[in-house]
């Protein structure tokens, strides 16, 4: 019995990695380059789409799981890709719901901090890449920070992944999912220890990228 | 003409902080433009580097001309000092950068300095980082401003003598910002007085600094 429950907990313990790191890794690619090009361009219209940006950080995770659910179910546009109750799809709605924030975050600091690079590069008639590819250098303690907040909230997320993933045991079930059904069934303790363990994964990958940021600075 | 600036107005709100009716940069020159704070030199500098925009009027440099400006505040990028000389070289000129960046390194007495992060420089260090980086590649025109403003005496002579060999070098021009009338005395031909965002008088530099015509100037040249 308890062999069998340590298994399953490692089990339960590698889907929640995988689909943290990966959802938290792509929407990292996606929302930096985002959130710099807006930050260090001009263009019109700029100011609604940095509100847009702002309003998408407070999407509410089931919201994002209905929408992922209704695209991807079987009558849905994305049905035929079979997607639904998959990691893959938890990967997917965690993306829509965390890359805004890292663009989001990334717009914020890159405007903080972006009038002296962006002045210096063009006295120096350096082109738009390179000019971005610099503001990313300056940027990487910070985006280190972004990026632990976006592993953060996908390894804590429950709302979207409930949804999409359906909590299917050996399949799409994670730590979060099963923290809530274990409430659900008022276990508890296990419950209570499975946060333990969330907060002590969270623990060592603050403590990488604290590392990781003391290197950058 | 290097460049003609005609009606060149810059304001913010109501508040006009540049009027420049017309003006004519001639080729090879070398222009120091002084004033108080807040007289506008800064805000020239910036539009004629498109780094900011005017709200108002036209400038013109001449066809295919190479601008080249250093901001008011110098920036040291959290790279090696090598590398941040070296990120100025475009790509078709990567076989010669290492190069080129250490002779400009030495000339900069900042060859010492050379893998310490420019973001760790003390503020003259930076100004002759800052200065060293857009000198290691060509420009037909030089927008400085206030260039060796945090330099000890010694380095400002140093970069001076280091600027005024790269301006005979390249057939450049220069236009550059300054609150030491020493250093406008010794390095420029023409002398431009700003007071309030207008362009109130200009001339020879020694006419200029020793027959002021203007009251604002007069004063201006009183106080210093
Ligand atoms: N973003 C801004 N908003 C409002 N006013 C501004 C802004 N930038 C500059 N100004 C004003 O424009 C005027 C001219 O500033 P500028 O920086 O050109 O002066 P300067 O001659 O370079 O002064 P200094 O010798 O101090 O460098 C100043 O009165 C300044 O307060
Ligand atoms: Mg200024």
């Amino acid at each position: 019995m308890m062999i069998s429950g340590n298994a399953l907990l490692r089990e339960i313990v590698a889907t929640t990695l995988q689909m943290a790191f990966s959802s938290s890794l792509l929407a990292l690619l996606i929302g930096v380059p985002i959130g710099v090009l807006v930050a260090n361009s001009n263009f019109h219209g700029k100011k609604i789409i940095v509100v847009l940006m702002r309003t998408l950080m407070g999407l509410p995770p089931v919201v994002v799981g209905i929408v992922i659910f209704v695209l991807f179910s079987g009558t849905g546009p994305f049905g035929s890709l079979r997607l639904i109750y998959s990691v893959d799809l938890m990967i997917i709605a965690q993306v829509c719901l965390i890359f805004p924030i890292v663009a989001g975050m990334t717009e914020t600091f890159v405007s903080s901090i972006s009038s002296p690079i962006l002045e210096t590069a063009k006295g120096l008639g350096i082109g738009k890449l390179k000019t971005n590819f610099l503001t990313l250098n300056e940027s990487k303690y910070q985006i280190v920070a972004i990026y632990l907040f976006a592993f953060a909230r996908a390894i804590s997320e429950v709302g979207a992944v409930q949804i999409v993933g359906g909590n299917i045991l050996h399949k799409t079930r994670v730590m979060t999912t099963t923290i809530a059904l274990n409430y659900n069934t008022g276990q508890f303790t296990y419950a209570i220890a499975l946060g333990i363990i969330l907060l002590l994964i969270a623990l060592g990958v603050n403590l990488i990228a604290s590392l990781l940021q003391r290197r950058t600075k | 003409m290097i460049l003609t600036i005609e009606n060149l107005k810059k304001q913010y709100g109501d508040k006009v902080v540049l009027d420049i009716e017309k003006f004519e940069f001639e080729k090879g020159l070398k222009y120091a433009i002084i004033g108080a704070n807040g007289s506008g030199k800064s805000t020239l500098l910036k539009i004629l580097a498109k780094t900011d925009k005017q709200s108002n009027g036209n400038f013109e440099f001449e066809k295919d001309t190479a601008v080249g400006f250093m901001p008011q505040h110098s920036f040291g990028f959290s790279m090696s000092v090598l590398n941040n000389i070296m990120l100025a070289f475009p790509l078709k000129y990567k076989n010669i950068a290492k190069v080129k960046t250490l002779e400009i390194l030495e000339k900069l007495m900042l060859l010492p300095l050379k893998k310490k992060n420019g973001a760790h420089l003390s503020g003259g260090e930076t100004e002759r980082l800052a200065l060293g980086r857009l000198l290691s590649n060509q420009h037909d025109i030089l927008l400085l401003d206030e260039p060796t403003a945090s330099m000890d005496v010694q380095s400002a002579i140093v970069a001076e003598k280091v600027l005024l060999e790269y301006l005979k070098q390249n057939g450049a021009t220069l236009i550059f910002a300054t609150h030491s009338l020493k250093q406008a005395e010794r390095i420029a031909d023409i002398i431009i007085f700003f007071a309030n965002g207008n362009l109130i008088e200009y001339g020879k530099t020694k006419t200029v600094l020793n027959f002021p015509t203007s009251s604002q100037l007069i004063e201006f040249l009183q106080k210093a």
